[in-house]
């Protein structure tokens, strides 16, 4: 009989919009709020790709009144960016925020939105769990890739360079309104990362099932977005003008997203994140690397949950086909099957030498994941002996 | 004609015992953290990087009890335990603040029932300050929990146990004579 935990909480309150002309719903959704003046946050490559004026297209014959566009956004989201944005916020008398981008622009829109929203010069002081206490403005997001989930988290990550440290922020506060999921967005996104990305969406749905706040509900959107996954990683990264693999990608990022915000991500996610920060590798190459070696870590702790996720991850041939006893460890060469039918597809890489991580980083990436947040919801204790061997296995 | 019912205030009960252990359990938290600094090496590590006066609240919500953790001297000091429902200043403004979210959670955890493991999976508790050191302070408080409770309880409560044999055994000894007394 399936074990329901002791106690869990599962909140999420972003309305979804998805499917063909979603864009077109925003004046609407703005107008509910009574918010037509949008500041928008985006980035450079979104402007290049022709994204922003599909977004701008969409608003023709509202009411709506663009008060400025930031596109200045840098990959990785920073207390200066933050603060200068919000000042175009005020000086330029906008009543909402519409991010459009992937989860840099998203954390920037997020921590624009509680400087104005709480009325302060520090948002240093907003750090933490459930510290914010004002409503927010009305913050609409578009993503533009299909992995971090970010529309429908309640977490926002902003990098301090003066200290080098990165704040955290985590509240109900900080969900956005309404997420738009919009097959334009992500159509011209290139291979590698949507190969990555793809496989950052998997990590956060397999670590959402596995990882210590899982609940019967993010496991049904964790479960349903692995299902996706399967269906529709390789074809749109095979084909990126497929509309239909690109929007039901979308769709299993943003339920990995909602999973995860409720049941939170671990050892992948803080190795990962600690190999951002000490080697600068892609986070969604870091997962796609990690997960299998992580996932066999914590095989013998988790081995059960493995074992049901072969049904979504291979399918019900495979499934049934599978003695139960071998299904949590064919879950993992599943994985790994996929992270190498990606490298012959689109050269994406599978090791961390070969994705440019020298051997005398590895120490630093493991002193580092030992002090990310993302390491106490690991099913599984790791101390730092168990992240090197991890990391070895992985280079 | 409806009955109207007696409308009064309804105040909430106190849960004095379970106040009272949580006292003493972070009592002899802290005093147990004092004394690990002194000689054990992972505590030793996590704590190196903080610098003098670094202070951390572990406090029970809304109304205590409270727990304050100082470094001094390279070492930590039990700043003081409260079960006052108004904390002094000595209790506030922490460099780390944790607290857990009610005193049933409190209590479940100072008798080893719930780990700090299961305590973040239930979502009861929340940390205000910066990660780093929120992770070094849960290591130190599992260092803590291994050396206080025998191996039948904290098995219970920590993901994995430090590997028995005799220096884990005189140690554990240390903290039950020196360290709860004395705090060396």
């Amino acid at each position: 009989m399936k074990m329901l935990p002791k106690y869990y909480e599962f909140f999420n309150s972003v309305k979804i919009n998805a499917g063909i002309e979603a864009l077109e719903t925003i004046p609407y959704e703005l107008n509910l709020v009574n918010a037509n003046r949008p500041l928008i946050i985006t980035d450079k490559g979104i402007v290049n790709a022709g994204l922003l004026k599909i977004v701008l297209d969409s608003f023709a014959d509202s009411k709506l009144v663009v008060g400025a566009v930031f596109d200045e956004t840098p990959s990785d989201s920073s207390l200066d960016i933050v603060n200068k944005v919000a000042q175009i916020y005020k000086e330029t008398n906008c009543n909402s925020i519409i991010a459009v981008g992937g989860g840099s622009v998203i954390d920037t829109a997020k921590g624009v939105n509680i400087i104005i929203s709480e009325q302060t010069d520090d948002i240093r002081q907003f750090m933490g769990v459930d510290r914010l206490s004002k409503p927010q403005r009305p913050l609409i997001v578009v993503p533009t890739t299909s992995g971090t989930g970010s529309e429908v988290t309640l977490v926002a990550v902003i990098s301090d360079k003066e200290k080098n440290v990165k704040l955290p922020f985590t509240s109900n506060l900080l969900l956005p309104k309404v997420a738009v999921l919009d097959p334009r967005m992500t159509l011209s996104l290139p291979q590698k990362i949507t190969a990555a990305t793809g496989m950052d969406a998997l990590t956060h749905a397999v670590e959402a099932f596995t990882c210590l706040q899982k609940n019967p509900l993010s496991d049904a959107y964790a479960l349903s977005a692995i299902n996706l996954i399967r269906e529709n990683l390789i074809e749109v990264v095979q084909n990126g003008k497929n509309a239909d693999a690109r929007f039901a990608m979308a769709n299993a990022s943003l339920m990995a997203g909602i999973a995860f915000s409720n049941s939170m991500v671990g050892g992948v996610h803080a190795i990962g994140h600690a190999c951002g920060g000490v080697a600068h590798i892609h986070h969604g190459l870091a997962m796609s690397i990690l997960l299998p070696h992580v996932m066999r870590y914590n095989l013998d702790v988790v081995g059960e949950y493995y074992a049901e996720l072969l049904l979504p991850l291979a399918g019900e041939d495979v499934f049934i086909n599978t003695k139960k006893e071998d299904r949590a460890e064919k879950s993992i060469q599943v994985v790994e099957n996929m992270k190498n039918e990606l490298k012959s597809i689109c050269g994406m890489a599978v090791s961390l030498s070969e994705a440019g991580v020298k051997e005398e980083q590895l120490e630093d990436i493991a002193k580092t994941a030992m002090n990310d947040g993302a390491m106490s919801p690991n099913p599984k204790e790791m101390d730092f002996e168990d992240v090197m061997q991890i990391l070895k296995l992985a280079f | 004609m409806h009955n109207i019912s007696v409308i009064r205030e309804i105040k909430p009960n106190k849960s004095c015992f379970k106040r009272t252990v949580v006292t003493i359990g972070f009592w002899a938290l802290g005093r147990a953290l004092q004394s690990l600094s002194h000689f054990d090496k992972k505590v030793i590590e996590d704590i190196k990087d903080w610098p003098e006066n670094f202070k951390i609240s572990l406090n029970v919500l809304p109304l205590g009890p409270y727990l304050s953790i100082v470094k001094k001297n390279g070492k930590l000091k039990l700043n003081g335990v409260s079960s006052k429902e108004n904390p002094t200043e000595k209790f506030q403004n922490a460099d780390l603040i944790v607290d857990v979210k009610n005193i049933d959670t409190a209590f479940r955890m100072i008798i080893a029932q719930w780990g700090v493991h299961d305590v973040y999976a239930q979502h009861k508790t929340s940390v205000i300050g910066n990660v780093v050191d929120a992770m070094k302070f849960i290591r130190i408080i599992y260092a803590a929990e291994d050396f206080l409770f025998p191996p039948i309880l904290s098995k219970n409560i920590l993901k994995r146990l430090r590997k028995t044999s005799f220096s884990k055994f005189s140690n554990r000894m240390r903290v039950y004579f020196l360290g709860l007394f004395f705090g060396i």
